[in-house]
């Protein structure tokens, strides 16, 4: 029994007569403190799979067993709590919320967990200290990714999802923000999930899942990852 | 070219219409607040335009008079003639009017016009003849019987057939004044033109010809009367010298007549005492006549019996003689008989000498020397003998004296007779002589004693004759006499008959003339009439229509435009918001090689759908609504059609159009400073809008006090300043218009509480039969045996006082005893309730109309009484009070002022609450000693029903509110929410639960709201002010201020709405996909 389980996974899209199978029928495993690398072509469904694994969206069929936890059958309000203290998300365009500082953004996540870690520390952990008094829209495009992903870790959850949190940055930029995430799977022993297109990055990874088409093309597992300081593209 | 275009519009049509349907709900609240703007701003705007059309088109109808005339000497058929040859006039007819009471009300009796002021049926039938009336629909009812007190009518027991009402009196509760009863005219009654004793119509009602087709009210109308008033003058001094003319000459033949009847009269009564007089005098004559031959005939008998009786004495006189003849011949001849005798006894002594030989002397001597025996013997014998000579007591032995006996003896003349009879010398002879002298003398006396007895007879017999004849004559006389007597009387009765009669000919003919005398005066005096001319202004209620419109317009002008500058404010967020979402798709179609104005047209599109449906719909419902809810508020004080609705589409249009300027030129505005950019800066996402820090920040030791949450509240607040100022203003003009409308009902109802609970006291109002100087016992045993308890006496009397021309009621009252009637009504300063006292050099009036008059303490102002008469009092104070006016006085110085002494004509007092007041006042009604009774209880269900009435406004006025703040708070909570999805998805990914989600975007709102309330209601205090300045009505003053429980709730409808507000955007926060929304790129 691995950490988190997906069996026989199936996400349905319905418009009308016409069916879309985003997932059709995935399984895998992760265990805990595996930094795992979704990699696959647009329309795969990457996003969806991690959605569902996220508790934003529901599966049509199948399991997702989180930590034990049967998270498809989680109810509206089990899912926001699961979303709360079990998950950190970090997407491509940050989502940040403009009106708060760097440091309020993190604030804003970790004062509804119970046990969050120290919004202080993490800013310094992401490299923003200095910066932590800033707004957005103050911040570089990486920057402000950081404070997303400060903003993920601050909740401390089980698994940080990363939906192509490199996708909207320059390669020396992203370089860095993939050292942050591979810095937080390794040190805070935290699952993390991180889905792009581009397959460099899946160096860095304990394992690789190939997606395509909704289904797993290959589910490759990485004996020694690369450094992320060490790839480039 | 041109396919392309058309295809392009197409596109373009397709994509606005898709717009529409992708933001179906930020369409709807475009579409709502322009149908509540446009639909409020018109509707109510049109109110006062719809009762205007209403009423004038009402007043068309029924063809109301544009004048009536009314002349001092009337009219007749010839001024209706003279007045229709104008050509400006249209109608002229004449009809009369009086006033008199009915059942000791005053009514108005008017005949039934034909074509001017039609009547409108309500109920019943025209009348048929002089014994059927139409009455008044807000008194009468078909069916009812009445007695008209008045002479001017022929038939005065009258039925009601048909209830009616007449453009010339369209207020319910005003009918206008009369000199008679109480001055008020309770109604009115229309009766048939023939049921007027005269044919002298009272008054002429006018229509103009230009005036035909102007609305009344308005400018034109008004300038129009003017001008035909002028003209008119001509005509009307025309009127009034025929008329003049005409009233002379026929007083003058009236007098003429009059003079001439009574002439003839006179003479006639003056020929019948005539002859009276002459019969009279022709008695007179007869009677004094036959006086005159009775006098004569008494006369003549008189005579008679004279001479008769001088012959009766004659014959007595001579019997007397007879019989004293034979008296002194009886003497005689018993001295004969007894000188017989003496002679016989001389002769039987025979001794003596022969005496007859003898002289006297000789016999003397003889006798004398005659021894003295002799003698005495002789003597002795002669004594002794029965002789009646009577011998003398002498001495005998005195010769001498014996001597003068004897010789006397033989002097004596019966002596000398016997001796000349008898022949002495015849010695034997002597005796025979004596004894035949005697026998002789005998017989001769026999004879004269018969004789005597015979004529004594005759007398007797003569005399009784007489007196038997006089008696007659007498008793004959005495009885024409009598006659005669009575006679006279009768005449003297005639006489004094004749001249009183004469006398009462002479004062009355002597009236009669003095009365023609002062008639012909009079006619000379006549002067020549004043004709005056009214218009539809001095109809009762026709100005109070007009300023109630008026009121209504007021209103209008304020609470509309709030409406609209809040919904003009939406539309400008809304549409602003919904341009700059679309930044992005702009940037697209122009890249694409779309023409800016053909980008913009997808804009207008939506903007001009979103604005004339809702424009539409707004008109539809806000201008039929509206003024049918205003004016039916409104008509329960007035009598008039249904409402009818003008369709002012000037108001409409240009409603919308305003709302349609406005959206658009928002609407474009926002989209061209967008267009303005270029394609590419379009497609980058537009930096979100900055943080910043606010204020607060700085003082950093109260900001990291702070809640997390409040913090970025706070900051959320102050992030986007047209949202604090759209939430601030909208919120408080809803909160205005609320808090408003609460009050207004604060201010109505209010004062009935006040004035009935803390001001007037008393339960009942009895108008008294007639004026008492006090209420005396048996009085007030009547009424406190009828259900009445406590009275005391006033004297109440309607007076008139101006404000700006318009005549205003005002109740004038003086108390008969100060401390009873303070039992009964507070009088106190509204401010302070500082009790108010009487004073005499002043009176006390009522707060709202110092406020009318805008007098102070100190003041003097002026009333009328319902003559015009003016009067002067003093101001001394001013006494709180809501409905009515009154002026309160001590009759000290209503004596000062009205020179008179007060005539106490009412009574005000408790009622026992056992009774039921319907009983109450009939019982006491029947004891015949009251006029009129009426209940406190009676007047607040009217007020109650005004109130219920002013309550709809404010109710209409408050779902108004209520919809608009509703509209805006939706609108800016889904403005909210589009503006900040992402934001929103975020939180829900960071996993906050859909509380957290909800307060997180509704604090602030609800922050603002509270804020945009408290502006709101300092806001509404003055709206408040301002609609009740216009609303109030003269005679009724509302509470000034709001109550503050209508703070509170004002207060919470908005938090209640927001709270709604905030329930619905909970479950639309739930429904956001965050999926979705964070798919976007912003
Ligand atoms: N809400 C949706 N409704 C309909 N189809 C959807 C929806 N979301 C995703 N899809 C479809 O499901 C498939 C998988 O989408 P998904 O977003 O998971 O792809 P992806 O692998 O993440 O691609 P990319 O690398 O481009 O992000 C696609 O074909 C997409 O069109
Ligand atoms: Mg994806």
């Amino acid at each position: 029994m691995s950490y988190i389980d997906i069996k026989k996974l199936k996400k349905v899209y319905k418009m009308g007569e016409i069916e879309i199978k985003a997932v059709d029928g995935v399984n895998f495993s992760i265990d805990k403190g595996e930094l795992v690398v979704i990699l696959g072509p647009s329309g795969a469904g990457k996003t969806t799979i991690l959605n569902i694994l996220g508790g934003m969206d529901t599966a049509t069929s199948g399991q997702v067993i989180v930590d034990g936890k049967h998270v498809e059958k989680l109810s509206r309000k089990e899912l926001i709590n699961y979303r709360r203290y079990d998950i950190g998300f970090v997407f491509q365009f940050y989502n940040l919320v403009q009106n708060l500082t760097a440091l309020e953004n993190v604030e804003l996540a970790s004062q509804i967990c119970t046990n969050p870690l120290n919004a202080e520390d993490v800013m310094k952990e992401v490299g923003l200290e200095e910066r932590k008094n800033n707004f957005p829209a103050q911040l570089s495009g990486g920057e402000q990714q950081r404070v997303a992903i400060a903003r993920a870790i601050a909740k401390n959850p089980k698994l940080l999802l990363c939906d192509e949190p490199t996708g909207a940055l320059d390669s020396k930029t992203g370089k860095s923000i993939l050292e942050l995430l591979q810095k937080t799977a390794r040190t805070m022993g935290m699952t993390v999930i991180i889905i792009t297109h581009n397959s460099v990055i899946a160096d860095i990874a304990d394992k690789v899942i190939q997606v395509k088409n909704g289904t797993i093309a290959e589910i490759k597992i990485n004996k020694k990852p690369t450094d992320a300081k060490e790839i480039s593209w | 070219m041109q396919r392309k275009l058309v295809g392009n519009m197409k596109l373009l049509i397709k994509e606005a219409l898709r717009k529409i349907k992708l933001t179906f709900g930020r369409f709807l609240s475009v579409f709502f607040i322009v149908a509540l703007g446009v639909g409020f701003f018109a509707g109510i705007r049109n109110t006062s335009d719809d009762m205007l059309f209403t009423v004038s088109s009402y007043f068309a109808d029924k063809n109301l008079m544009d004048f009536r005339l009314v002349s001092t000497l009337g009219f007749t058929d010839a001024d209706v003639e003279i007045l229709k040859q104008m050509p400006s006039i249209n109608d002229v007819e004449g009809s009369h009017y009086i006033d008199c009471l009915e059942s000791s009300k005053a009514v108005r009796i008017l005949g039934i016009t034909n074509k001017i002021n039609q009547l409108t049926l309500v109920d019943g039938r025209n009348p048929k003849n002089n014994k059927e009336v139409l009455a008044d629909a807000t008194v009468y009812e078909v069916g009812d019987e009445l007695t008209l007190n008045t002479p001017e009518l022929k038939e005065t027991k009258v039925k009601v057939v048909g209830t009616v009402k007449s453009p010339m009196y369209i207020q319910f509760n005003n009918k206008g004044t009369t000199l008679i009863g109480n001055g008020k005219i309770s109604g009115f009654l229309y009766t048939l033109e023939s049921n007027f004793s005269t044919n002298v119509y009272t008054l002429i009602y006018l229509t103009g010809k230009d005036t035909a087709s102007l609305r009344a009210y308005t400018q034109e109308y008004q300038a129009s009367i003017e001008k035909l008033e002028t003209k008119m003058t001509d005509a009307l001094d025309q009127l009034k010298m025929r008329r003049y003319n005409e009233i002379k000459t026929e007083a003058r033949q009236k007098i003429e007549d009059a003079k001439q009847k009574i002439e003839e009269e006179k003479e006639k009564y003056r020929i019948e005492l005539e002859t009276v007089k002459n019969n009279l005098d022709q008695t007179n004559k007869k009677l004094q006549k036959t006086d005159k031959e009775i006098n004569e005939k008494e006369y003549a008998l008189n005579q008679e019996f004279k001479q008769a009786n001088q012959e009766l004495l004659l014959a007595k006189k001579t019997l007397a003689q007879k019989t004293a003849e034979y008296q002194k011949n009886v003497e005689k001849y018993n001295q004969y008989k007894a000188y017989l005798e003496c002679v016989e006894y001389i002769y039987a002594y025979d001794h003596f000498p022969d005496l007859s030989k003898m002289t006297d002397e000789e016999i003397v001597f003889y006798l004398l020397n005659l021894s003295e025996e002799d003698i005495h013997q002789f003597l002795e014998y002669m004594q002794q003998g029965d002789f009646s000579i009577e011998l003398p007591e002498i001495d005998y032995n005195d010769k001498e004296a014996v001597k003068t006996y004897l010789e006397t003896v033989f002097n004596s003349e019966i002596m000398q007779e016997i001796r000349k009879n008898i022949d002495f010398t015849n010695k034997e002879d002597l005796l025979k002589q004596f004894q035949k002298l005697v026998k002789d003398m005998e017989i001769k006396l026999d004879n004269a004693k018969e004789e005597i007895a015979k004529a004594s007879n005759l007398l007797q017999e003569k005399e009784q004759f007489l007196n038997k004849k006089k008696k007659e004559s007498q008793s004959a006389l005495v009885k024409y006499k009598k006659e005669i007597e009575t006679g006279y009387k009768q005449l003297e009765d005639g006489y004094r008959e004749y001249e009183i009669n004469y006398e009462k000919f002479e004062i009355q003919f002597k009236d009669a003339y003095t009365k023609i005398n002062q008639q012909i005066k009079q006619v000379d005096e006549i002067e020549k009439p004043n004709i005056y001319v009214f218009t539809r202004k001095d109809n009762a209620g026709y100005e109070e229509y007009k300023s109630d419109t008026t009121r209504v317009n007021n209103i209008s002008k304020v609470f509309p435009i709030f409406f609209l500058l809040v919904a003009a404010l939406v539309c400008l967020n809304t549409m602003s918001r919904m341009v700059e979402e679309d930044r992005g798709q702009m940037g697209i179609y122009k890249s694409l090689g779309l023409k800016n104005r053909q980008i913009l047209f997808t804009y207008i599109l939506y903007a001009t759908v979103a604005t004339i449906f809702g424009s539409i719909i707004g008109l539809l419902l806000g201008c039929t609504i509206l003024p049918n809810v205003i004016y039916n508020i409104y008509s329960f004080m007035y009598v008039l059609p249904n409402l009818k609705l003008e369709n002012n589409f000037f108001t409409m249009i240009f409603t919308t159009i305003l709302m349609f300027v406005v959206t658009l030129s928002i609407t474009m505005y926002t989209a061209l400073s967008v267009l303005k950019n270029t394609p590419a800066s379009l497609l980058r996402p537009k930096a979100p809008a900055k943080g910043k820090k606010v204020l607060i920040e700085k003082i950093s030791f109260i900001w990291k006090r702070l809640n997390f949450s409040f913090k970025v509240t706070t900051r959320n607040i102050f992030r986007y300043k047209k949202r604090i100022f759209m939430t601030i203003v909208g919120i408080a003009g809803c909160t205005a218009l609320t808090l408003a409308g609460f009050g207004l009902k604060d201010s109505i109802t209010g004062i009935i509480k006040k004035q009935f609970n803390t001001i007037t006291k008393y339960k009942a109002t009895i108008v008294l039969d007639h004026s008492y100087q006090e209420l005396d016992k048996d009085m007030k045993e009547v009424l406190e045996n009828n259900g009445i308890t406590n009275p005391t006496l006033i004297y109440q009397e309607l007076y008139n006082y101006k404000i700006k021309d318009k005549n205003n009621d005002v109740y004038l009252v003086v108390p008969s005893n100060i401390n009873e009637m303070k039992q009964y009504i507070t009088l106190q300063h509204r401010k302070d309730k500082e009790k108010v006292d009487f004073s005499d050099d002043g009176v006390i009036i009522t707060e709202k109309m110092a406020l009318n008059l805008n007098a102070g303490i100190g003041d003097f102002i002026t009333i009328y009484d319902t003559n015009k008469k003016e009067y002067q009092v003093k101001v001394k104070e001013i006494t709180e009070n809501y409905a009515y006016n009154y002026i309160y006085l001590t009759n000290t110085y209503y004596e000062k002022i009205f020179d008179q002494k007060v005539n106490y004509n009412m009574v005000i007092s408790g009622i026992d609450e056992n009774k039921n007041i319907d009983q109450i006042s009939e019982s006491l009604l029947n004891t015949n000693k009251v006029l009129n009774v009426s209940f406190i209880e009676d007047i607040l269900e009217k007020f109650n029903d005004m109130i219920n009435n002013l309550n709809k406004i404010v109710l209409v006025i408050l779902i108004c509110s209520c919809l608009l703040a509703f509209v805006v708070l939706y609108n800016l909570t889904t403005i909210n929410i589009t503006e900040r999805i992402r934001e929103i998805a975020t939180l829900k990914v960071l996993g906050f639960h859909d509380k957290e989600v909800s307060l997180y975007v509704y604090r602030e709102t609800m922050i603002l709201t509270i804020l945009g309330a408290l502006v709101g209601l300092f806001l509404g205090i003055f709206l408040h002010q301002f609609v009740i300045t216009s609303a109030e009505m003269e005679f009724i003053m509302f509470q000034r201020n709001i109550n503050s429980i209508s703070y509170v709730y004002a207060f919470l409808v908005t938090i209640l709405f927001s709270l709604i507000i905030s329930v619905f955007t909970h479950y639309k926060l739930k429904k956001i996909n965050m999926i979705e929304a964070l798919k976007s790129v912003e």
